[in-house]
C-alpha cells in the first residue's frame, strides 16, 4: 500500500475528532532546526465543511482492538486498515511543513495491541520528528487511555499539546457504548497531565533548561447527540473540567452516524450541529465573559434556546441587571451585554479615559447597537424610545437563520418539534414577535 | 495651530517622502487639502506644490514623531504607511497633528478610525497569509507568488525567516512588483518586476497531489458548508493555493 492509500484511509479515520487548533505556545526558531509555534495558531486552510486545516491531523493506524459502537474502526466494522511506518509519517510532515502546508503534527491511533505498545509507537514518531529531523514546529498528541504513566511523561516531553478524550458526557453512556474505556482509565491519565503541566511550568520559571512538557497545557472532546444527556449535564461537566484539570480547551463534535445500533440514533439522523454551536458559544461565555453554567441552564431549562444564543437568553431572563451606563460601568459589567464582547469592552474602556462617548463612537468601535440598543444607555440616555413591547426585543435578537426556521416552523408542525425540547408557550411568544407573512 | 488651506502636496513614493511632507506642513504651520503621488494620474483642481524628499527632513521627523505620539501611536503611523488605504497620507499627517495640538484622542473619531480599521485590514492579511502562502520546490529553492491588497512583505520576513533558518524561500509580491528573499534566515527586500517559474518536477508534483487528496478527504460529508468556507478563506487568495489549482492536464 503506498503513501497516498495510507493517507486517504487514515485521514478519513480521523476526521471526526473535532480538536485542531495549533495554539499555545510560543516557541521561536533557532538555527539548527526547522519550524516554530506562535501561541494564536495558524490557519493554513479551511475543509469544505467549514472547518479550520492547521495541522496534519491523521491516526497512526487504524486497527483497533475495542468495539466502541459509535466509531467507524471499531473492530466489528469492515473498513480498509492501513498503518504509517514512523518514518513514512516524520517524511511527509515534514515535506508539508516546508511547504507551509501545515504548523504541525495531530497524531492519534486506534488502539493496536494494547494502549502502551500504541504509544511507544507514537513516542518513536515524535522522537523521529524531534531528534532525527530537528523539528520544533507544533505537536498534538492524543494520550490512549490505560496507558502507563512513564509512558505518558515520554510523549508529554515531546508534544506541545496532549489530550485525553472524555468521549460521551456521562460514565452511564460510556459504559453502555464503549465498555472497553473504563472511566478511571481516562480521568488518571488527565488528572496525570494536569498535575505535570504545572509542575512543569513552575520548573521552567526557575530553571531555564528544564525540558518541557505539554507547554500548550490539554485539552479534551467529547461526542454531542449519540446519548441523551441534556445541555446542562454537558456544560457542568464542562465546567467541572476546566476548573479540576485546568483544561485550555473542551471540544465538542456533533454526533456523525456511522454504524446501525440499537443503542444510538437512527443512520439517518442528522449532525446536531445548532446543539454543538449552542455549547461552543457557552463554553466561550464560560472562558471569556464570566459566566457560570449555573446562571446559563438548570434543572428547570437544561437545554439551551434554539433560537436565542446563551447570552441574550440570560439577559432576556434577568431585566433587573439592566441598563447597563456605558460610560461608567465596569468591564465585567460590560462583558454582560448583548452586543458587547471582550474587544468592544477594551476599546470602550480606554476611549472614555479620554473623552465621552455617544452612541456613534459605541458602533465606530465595533459595539453591535441593534443587539445592545436595548440593554445601554449613554450619558443616561437611551437610542430608542423606552416604550419597547418585548417581542420586539426579542425579535432583534434573533438571528436571520433562526427567523427562517421559526417560518418553517409556521408552516409546517409536527415531527421537527421534537429536535428541541420547547415548550408549546415558548413557540407561540416566538410566533408573536414575527410579521404576519406567510 | 494648522490652518487648512486649499493647497494639494505632491510627495515620492516613499516614505521619506511623506515625513518630508510633514515637515513642510509643520514648517508652514498648515493642512493641505490633500496628498497625493506625484505619480498620481490623479486630476487636480486645486494649486498643488511639489515636496521633494529630504532625507536630513526625514531624520529630523522620524526622531520627533514616537516623542510626540508615543509608542503605540507611533507603530500605527508606520503600519499605515503599509497599507492600501487610499488616503493613508493625508489621513497620518491629521493624526499627528492632531495630536501634537490636543494630546488627546477618541477611537470613534476621524482620523483614528479609519487608520485603526486599515491597520486591522492589514493586520488580518498578514495572518492569512502566513497560513495561506503555499511554496513549491524549486531545486532546493522554496518559491511562492502572493497578490496581496496591503504591502504586507515586510510583515511575513519575520516570521519566515524564523521558521525557516536553514531554508532558502522567494516570496514574490505580483500586486507591488516586490519580492522578499530569506536565505538561510538572512531576508532581503528588493524590487521585482516579473518572475518566471519553471515547471514543477515530478516528484514536487506527487506531493501537491497529497495535500490536494489530504484537503479533500478531510471533510466530513455531513456537514459540508461552502459559505462557511468562503467567509473564512476568501476567494482572492485561492489563485495562489496548492490544493485549490486545476489539475495538471
Amino acid at each position: 500500500m503506498d503513501v497516498m492509500d495510507k493517507l486517504k484511509i487514515l485521514t478519513d479515520a480521523a476526521k471526526y475528532d473535532a480538536a485542531c487548533t495549533s495554539s499555545g505556545v510560543d516557541r521561536r526558531g533557532s538555527g539548527g532546526s526547522i519550524g516554530s509555534a506562535v501561541s494564536c495558531g495558524i490557519c493554513h486552510s479551511f475543509s469544505a465543511d467549514g472547518r479550520c486545516i492547521s495541522l496534519l491531523k491523521v491516526l497512526l493506524t487504524n486497527v483497533c482492538r475495542y468495539d466502541c459502537r459509535y466509531c467507524v474502526n471499531r473492530r466489528s466494522n469492515d473498513v480498509p486498515r492501513a498503518a504509517f511506518t514512523p518514518r513514512e509519517l516524520a517524511e511527509l510532515t515534514i515535506q508539508f511543513y516546508r511547504r507551509n502546508y501545515i504548523e504541525g503534527l495531530f497524531l492519534s491511533s486506534a488502539v493496536l495491541r494494547d494502549p502502551n505498545y500504541t504509544t511507544e509507537q507514537m513516542i518513536r514518531v515524535l522522537e523521529l520528528l524531534r531528534n532525527a529531523y530537528h523539528f520544533a514546529g507544533y505537536i498534538h498528541a492524543k494520550a490512549i487511555p490505560g496507558t502507563d504513566p512513564d509512558l505518558i511523561t515520554r510523549l508529554g516531553r515531546l508534544a506541545d499539546r496532549l489530550s485525553v478524550n472524555i468521549e460521551l458526557p456521562s460514565q452511564q453512556s460510556l459504559s453502555l457504548l464503549a465498555p472497553d474505556k473504563k472511566k478511571e482509565a481516562i480521568l488518571s491519565p488527565m488528572q496525570q497531565i494536569c498535575r505535570q503541566t504545572e509542575e512543569n511550568q513552575s520548573d521552567r520559571g526557575r530553571y531555564s533548561s528544564a525540558p518541557s512538557f505539554a507547554p500548550a497545557g490539554q485539552s479534551t472532546q467529547m461526542i454531542i447527540g449519540a446519548t441523551p444527556d441534556t445541555d446542562h449535564q454537558i456544560l457542568q461537566l464542562t465546567q467541572g473540567l476546566y476548573s479540576k484539570y485546568h483544561l485550555k480547551r473542551v471540544f465538542f463534535s456533533a454526533y456523525t452516524p456511522v454504524a446501525e445500533d440499537p443503542l444510538l440514533p437512527a443512520l439517518n439522523t442528522k449532525p446536531p450541529l445548532l446543539r454543538e454551536h449552542r455549547l461552543y458559544q457557552a463554553d466561550w461565555l464560560l472562558r471569556f465573559y464570566g459566566y457560570r453554567a449555573e446562571e446559563l441552564l438548570s434543572d428547570a431549562h437544561p437545554n439551551f434556546h434554539p433560537l436565542l444564543d446563551p447570552k441574550a437568553d440570560w439577559a432576556l431572563q434577568h431585566p433587573e441587571f439592566f441598563p447597563v451606563e456605558v460610560t461608567t460601568a465596569s468591564y465585567e459589567t460590560l462583558l454582560r451585554v448583548p452586543g458587547i464582547g471582550p474587544a468592544s469592552a477594551r476599546r470602550i474602556a480606554i476611549s472614555r479615559r479620554q473623552s465621552r462617548p455617544n452612541f456613534t463612537h459605541l458602533k465606530k468601535m465595533g459595539v453591535v447597537l441593534k443587539r445592545a440598543q436595548y440593554f445601554i444607555t449613554c450619558g443616561g440616555h437611551t437610542l430608542l424610545p423606552l416604550t419597547l413591547s418585548r417581542e420586539a426585543v426579542l425579535r432583534s435578537l434573533i438571528s436571520q437563520q433562526g427567523v427562517q426556521w421559526l417560518q418553517d416552523q409556521q408552516a409546517f408542525t409536527g415531527e421537527q418539534l421534537s429536535l428541541f425540547p420547547a415548550s408549546a408557550g415558548l413557540l407561540e411568544e416566538l410566533s408573536s414577535c414575527l410579521p404576519l407573512s406567510n | 495651530m494648522f490652518t487648512p488651506v486649499e493647497l494639494i502636496y505632491l510627495c515620492e513614493d516613499s516614505y521619506e517622502g511623506f515625513l518630508s511632507c510633514v515637515f513642510e506642513s509643520f514648517l508652514k504651520k498648515e493642512r493641505p487639502e490633500n496628498i497625493l503621488s506625484e505619480n498620481s494620474p490623479q486630476l487636480v483642481l486645486l494649486p498643488s506644490r511639489r515636496i521633494p524628499a529630504d532625507s536630513a527632513r526625514a531624520r529630523r521627523v522620524e526622531a520627533f514623531l514616537p516623542r510626540c505620539l508615543g509608542l503605540s501611536l507611533y507603530r500605527l503611523i508606520q503600519y499605515s504607511y503599509l497599507s492600501c488605504f487610499p488616503q493613508k497620507e493625508l489621513y497620518m499627517l491629521m493624526l499627528i497633528q492632531e495630536t501634537y495640538e490636543h494630546r488627546s484622542f477618541n477611537l470613534g473619531e476621524e482620523p483614528l478610525h479609519s487608520l485603526y480599521a486599515c491597520v486591522r485590514r492589514l493586520e488580518r492579511e498578514t495572518q492569512h497569509l502566513k497560513g495561506f502562502i503555499r511554496f513549491t520546490d524549486y531545486d532546493g529553492y522554496l518559491v511562492s507568488v502572493i497578490h496581496p491588497q496591503n504591502y504586507v512583505l515586510p510583515l511575513l520576513a519575520g516570521h519566515f525567516a524564523d521558521r525557516f533558518p536553514q531554508e532558502n524561500l522567494l516570496i514574490y509580491d505580483a500586486e507591488h512588483h516586490a519580492a522578499l528573499s530569506c536565505l538561510q534566515g538572512q531576508c532581503e527586500l528588493f524590487p521585482l518586476e516579473s518572475l518566471a517559474l519553471n515547471e514543477v518536477s515530478s516528484p514536487e508534483q506527487q506531493i501537491h497531489t497529497l495535500w490536494k487528496e489530504y484537503c479533500r478527504t478531510v471533510a466530513i460529508e455531513g456537514r459540508l458548508n461552502p459559505p462557511a468556507q468562503r467567509n473564512l478563506m476568501p476567494m482572492h487568495f485561492r489563485k495562489d493555493m496548492t490544493e485549490f489549482e486545476k489539475e495538471v492536464r
